[in-house]
């Protein structure tokens, strides 16, 4: 009988939501990989981005009732937790930086990232991306790859943020449409 | 002060669009919305599909260290569990040969017998489990060169199963049994598994990750 990673994975949610022991570390073997890449692109510092997967990590684990099955699989609540715990950081480094009038962006990475997945997933996504509005594309590339709140983007795009709001929205879930049709696994 | 909905705030949240103001106010809110909770759910799959078509990088070990320690500070250490317990405890049960009566107990005596003549006859290694949740502490003898697993939990229990890991494939290894004041499950055919996974009905009770 073969058994799907899934299956594991749901009592590993049940324990996280409880915060038992173990299903902190548990979490972290599985998805900890997934998690510090989310947090490395964001931040591109080493340091940082180790901070980042830890403190989102454990201040979920820690709080009762922060996970609840109705949000979505445990991975996918760990990815959002990160991405926006590393948002918060990234924000709080450029206010330092332009409180100590230090107006250059933070140093580039030293590292390359190790692959450029060639997955799947991540080919499916990439096309699902190519068939979006091109408007709508924009905004969405600008505010996940790189890392600006709906505001920054509707500064940089020159357009006002509600219609900024709608098109980042209408385009998440033009993706999450193609994506479930196509049979990607929750 | 929840807004009484909070139209493209979800699709924005789960990719870290929204000022921390924002989020914050999205976050109270979205504890009491299950059309919100919903999507946020549907949208942090794409946010999960986004996130795995990144530059992929390797996490330092120290963040491994770091959670692992916060992780067991969290709780009492658990109990310890020797390796001459496992043997001691299997001795029992071999021991028990003798007074045999019935058809079940015969075949329990049968798989024993030929667990621990195959571990007496080769060398092995030992590993105790990580217990992910307050579960029983639980030890694996395997072969050095993975041919084969004999798993060992403190106490009797029911509907426990072993799931043996390698790479991307899984296998249902089986039930454990219990006999006496522990459960074993033997395989002898393991095929040089990584992981160990005990789960039961409800999730995983432990796990183990094997070296060669
Ligand atoms: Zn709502």
């Amino acid at each position: 009988m073969e058994q799907t990673d899934g299956e594991l994975v749901d009592g590993l949610a049940r324990d996280f939501a409880a915060g038992r022991q173990g299903a902190l570390a548990e979490a972290y073997t599985r998805f900890g990989r997934l998690l510090y890449t989310v947090a490395r692109n964001a931040l591109h510092d080493e340091a940082a981005a180790e901070d980042c997967v830890h403190d989102a990590l454990l201040r979920v684990w820690r709080t009762p009732g922060a996970y609840r099955p109705e949000r979505g699989n445990l991975r996918a609540f760990l990815v959002t937790c990160v991405r926006n715990e590393a948002m918060t950081m990234l924000r709080s480094a450029q206010r330092r930086a332009v409180r100590e009038e230090r107006f250059e962006r933070l140093e580039p990475d030293t590292q390359e990232g190790i692959e450029v997945p060639d997955h799947v997933e991540a080919r499916r996504l990439r096309d699902a991306m190519q068939r979006l509005p091109h408007q709508e594309r924009a905004a969405l590339e600008l505010a996940y790859f790189g890392n600006r709140t709906q505001r920054e983007v509707a500064s940089e795009l020159g357009v006002p943020l509600g219609t900024v709001k709608s098109r980042l929205s209408a385009a998440i879930r033009r993706l999450g449409a193609e994506l479930r049709v196509e049979g990607t696994p929750a | 002060m929840n807004r009484s909905h909070v139209g493209d705030d979800a699709e924005l949240y789960v990719i870290g669009a929204l000022e921390p103001a924002e989020r914050a106010e999205f976050e109270a809110h979205l504890k009491g919305c299950t059309d919100c909770a919903k999507r946020v759910a549907d949208a942090s799959q794409v946010a999960t599909a986004l996130a795995m078509s990144l530059p992929a990088y390797e996490p330092p070990h120290r963040l491994g260290r770091r959670l692992a320690q916060a992780d067991g500070a969290q709780v009492a250490p658990r109990r310890r569990f020797s390796l001459w317990a496992v043997v001691a405890a299997t001795a029992v049960a071999f021991a028990g040969v003798l007074g045999w009566q019935d058809a079940a107990l015969y075949q329990e005596r049968a798989r024993t017998t030929v667990a621990l003549a195959t571990i007496v006859h080769s060398h092995f290694r030992h590993v105790t489990m990580t217990s992910s949740s307050v579960g029983p502490a639980a030890k694996v003898l395997y072969a050095r060169d993975g041919a084969w697993v004999y798993i060992v939990v403190d106490r009797p229990v029911a509907g426990v199963r072993a799931v043996l890991w390698r790479g991307a494939t899984a296998r249902d290894a089986g039930a454990l049994q219990p006999s006496g004041g522990v459960s074993t499950l033997f395989v002898s055919d393991a095929n040089r598994p990584e992981r160990i996974v005990l789960h039961e009905p409800l999730g995983v009770t432990a796990s183990a990750t094997l070296t060669y």
